[in-house]
């Protein structure tokens, strides 16, 4: 295991003291690398009220190569497969080591708020949200509801 | 040192600063910038940082222009404006450290090595609005406590001193029976410890070596040149690390890593006003290659990355993938087994079906697997990549190998998914490949495909219950 930078260490000190509202990343004790991440989908889409479930890894070339992002809890949603896996361009192409962690997280929390079918990955999803958008909305809604809202007993 | 974050000026009385110690710091590294250098967009970062970020892209993190090395140009005010705030910084924070009406902060737990002296509860310097923290129970301002204090409590650290400096108290233990006489003295006793003269470092005068040195602005030394390895023989390669007296021990992929990172390590050290030996350099290197896993042990079994495969990661596109595939099949067999056997269990007591002779095969081809959708993918997901992915690895690299039907339809499509697999020992080792997929690689998935994920999800149930 190559040494952990003080750059990883920087990051996860500043989002445990300093969290970004609607998301918490919180390091596994056994990997540094490794984060346990929720967020909460946004108030104005399907997924409001939704409290999703993801993992997210720091590879060992870190902050040279992006963060590997997954949503652990299912998803309705044109660029989420049902792995979880997630299309965006900053966890691809477009990484910058000048982003990081917190900024990754932002991203994926706006991508649930503007779904883009038109570069899907979830291709059957993209195929219903263009033919019939309110009712792919409904199945996001219902999908919420079903995976990510928590239950009312466990707060 | 403890490391230092621009969010540490917050709790001055100049909350701005932490505005300027930002605007100092590499946004790759994030920390102060060392040896910084300019591109040709006119963005700053560390000499080091920038150029290893340009090894892999070739473009600026920030802005995303075209750049390369060779246009990098060092800024040296900057480095001096840098270094000159960095031994200001300390002594700039304790003074301006905030204090509730001449309250006194109180410091968290000091270091194992240092005497603790307990302060009694008459202690003058408990004021009417101190509370006790609750991890460590020390008394302190409300407002520091929620500020700065219990952060660091909670995460079992010490407060760096800074935040406090200025009323540090003393605690060697000459002082300990004056600070059970009077609380006053302890205070002022406390005030005249606190403004610590800087460790008396070698004085560096910043105006003088920017305005009058300029002789030491350029120094004497040729950057080396990026090697191209294909063209070189080994022995060759050996040549050229000897030439720098560097290691010429290790595999070959070892030999350029070692050379590409001296690479990087020498020409950035150029880049500082004061550049460091070749020596140290060496020793830097030295210790890069303790902490690199291109270089660790091949210490057999434990790891995922054996033998002659180590340095190399499983997202590398000539990862010796065949070579991999022989060493975990058996593993992988014996998880798809596991797999099947717990499947076939399951649907025999389900359909109400005699078990015992119910082959593998039968089982994938039964109806009926509607369950999949009322999966908590949350602890599935995991386990059905693995199992998806262990199929395909099977049919891809073993095409002789048992197969069965919906396997087989399964195989087709996805060219990325099998390094999955290859990570299933830990939930973390899976993302790797997860976050690598091509984002029209779901496109490409047949019907039939689909047919087999369900299925795979209703294994990775069984497996579970």
């Amino acid at each position: 295991m190559a040494a952990l930078p003080k750059r990883i260490i920087k990051e996860t000190q500043r989002l445990v003291s300093d969290p970004v509202p609607g998301i918490t990343a919180t390091p596994s004790e056994e990997n540094l690398r490794y984060f346990q991440v929720t967020i909460d989908g946004p108030s104005s889409s399907p997924y409001a009220k939704g409290r999703f479930d993801l993992e997210l890894f720091l590879p060992d070339d870190y902050p040279m190569c992006a963060p590997k992002v997954r949503f652990l809890t299912k998803i309705y949603h044109p660029n989420i497969d049902k792995l979880g896996r997630i299309c965006l361009d900053v966890l691809k192409d477009n990484w910058s080591p000048a982003l990081q962690i917190r900024t990754i997280l932002l991203s994926i929390q706006a991508l649930l708020g503007a779904p883009n079918p038109d570069d899907p990955l979830a291709n059957d999803v993209a195929v219903d949200w263009k033919s019939d958008e309110a009712k792919a909305i409904a199945t996001a809604k219902e999908w919420t509801e079903k995976y990510a809202v928590p239950s009312t007993d466990s707060s | 040192m403890a490391s230092s974050d621009p969010s540490e000026w917050l709790q001055t009385r100049l909350p701005k600063l932490s505005q300027l110690d930002s605007l100092q710091r590499c946004l790759i590294c994030k920390d102060f910038l060392k040896a910084p250098v300019i591109t040709s967009c006119n963005h700053t970062f560390c000499s080091l940082c920038i150029r290893q970020h340009l090894q892999s892209v070739s473009n600026c993190p920030l802005c995303k222009a075209e750049q390369f090395e060779s246009n990098l140009k060092r800024v040296i005010i900057l480095e001096e404006l840098v270094s000159c705030f960095r031994e200001l910084r300390p002594q700039l924070l304790s003074l301006l450290a905030l204090q509730d009406s001449g309250e006194a902060v109180m410091e968290p737990p000091p270091p194992k090595d240092i005497e603790v002296v307990e302060i009694s509860d008459d202690d003058t310097s408990k004021g009417p609005d101190l509370v006790q923290c609750p991890v460590c129970s020390k008394s302190m301002s409300a407002k520091h406590l929620q500020q700065s204090h219990l952060d660091y409590c909670l995460r079992g650290e010490v407060e760096p001193p800074a935040a406090s400096a200025l009323l540090k108290l003393t605690r060697s233990a000459k002082s300990s029976a004056e600070r059970k006489r009077g609380g006053i003295s302890l205070f002022f006793l406390a005030q005249k410890r606190a403004r610590p003269s800087p460790p008396p470092k070698e004085e560096i005068n910043h105006e003088a070596f920017y305005f009058n040195e300029v002789h030491k602005h350029h120094h004497e030394v040729k950057r080396l040149p990026k090697i191209d390895f294909s063209s070189l023989s080994t022995v060759k390669v050996k040549e050229k690390l000897l030439n720098l007296k560097l290691l010429t021990q290790g595999t070959r992929p070892q030999l350029e890593l070692r050379y590409n990172q001296f690479y990087l390590l020498y020409n950035s050290n150029i880049d500082l006003s004061r550049p460091a030996s070749e020596l140290e350099l060496r020793q830097k290197l030295n210790q890069w290659e303790k902490s690199h896993q291109g270089f660790s042990a091949p210490k057999a079994g434990s790891t995922i990355y054996g033998d002659e495969l180590k340095y190399k990661a499983l997202t590398d596109k000539d990862f010796p993938i065949r070579g991999w595939l022989k060493k975990y099949r058996e593993e992988f067999t014996t998880l798809t087994q596991t797999a099947r056997a717990t499947h076939a269990k399951k649907k025999a007591s389900a359909i109400d079906v005699p078990s015992g002779t119910t082959t593998p095969e039968s089982t994938t081809q039964s109806p009926g697997m509607t369950t999949s959708t009322q999966l908590q993918s949350s602890t599935v997901a995991v386990n059905e990549v693995i199992e998806l992915s262990s199929h395909e690895l099977e049919k891809q690299f073993f095409p002789d190998s048992k197969q069965d039907a919906n396997v087989a339809a399964a195989s087709s499509a996805d060219e990325k998914p099998h390094f999955a697999a290859t990570e299933s020992l830990s939930p973390a080792r899976s993302l790797a490949y997860l976050g690598n997929a091509a984002p029209d690689s779901a496109l490409q998935r047949e019907g039939s495909q689909k047919i087999a994920e369900e299925e795979l999800y209703d294994f990775s149930n069984s497996m579970l219950a």
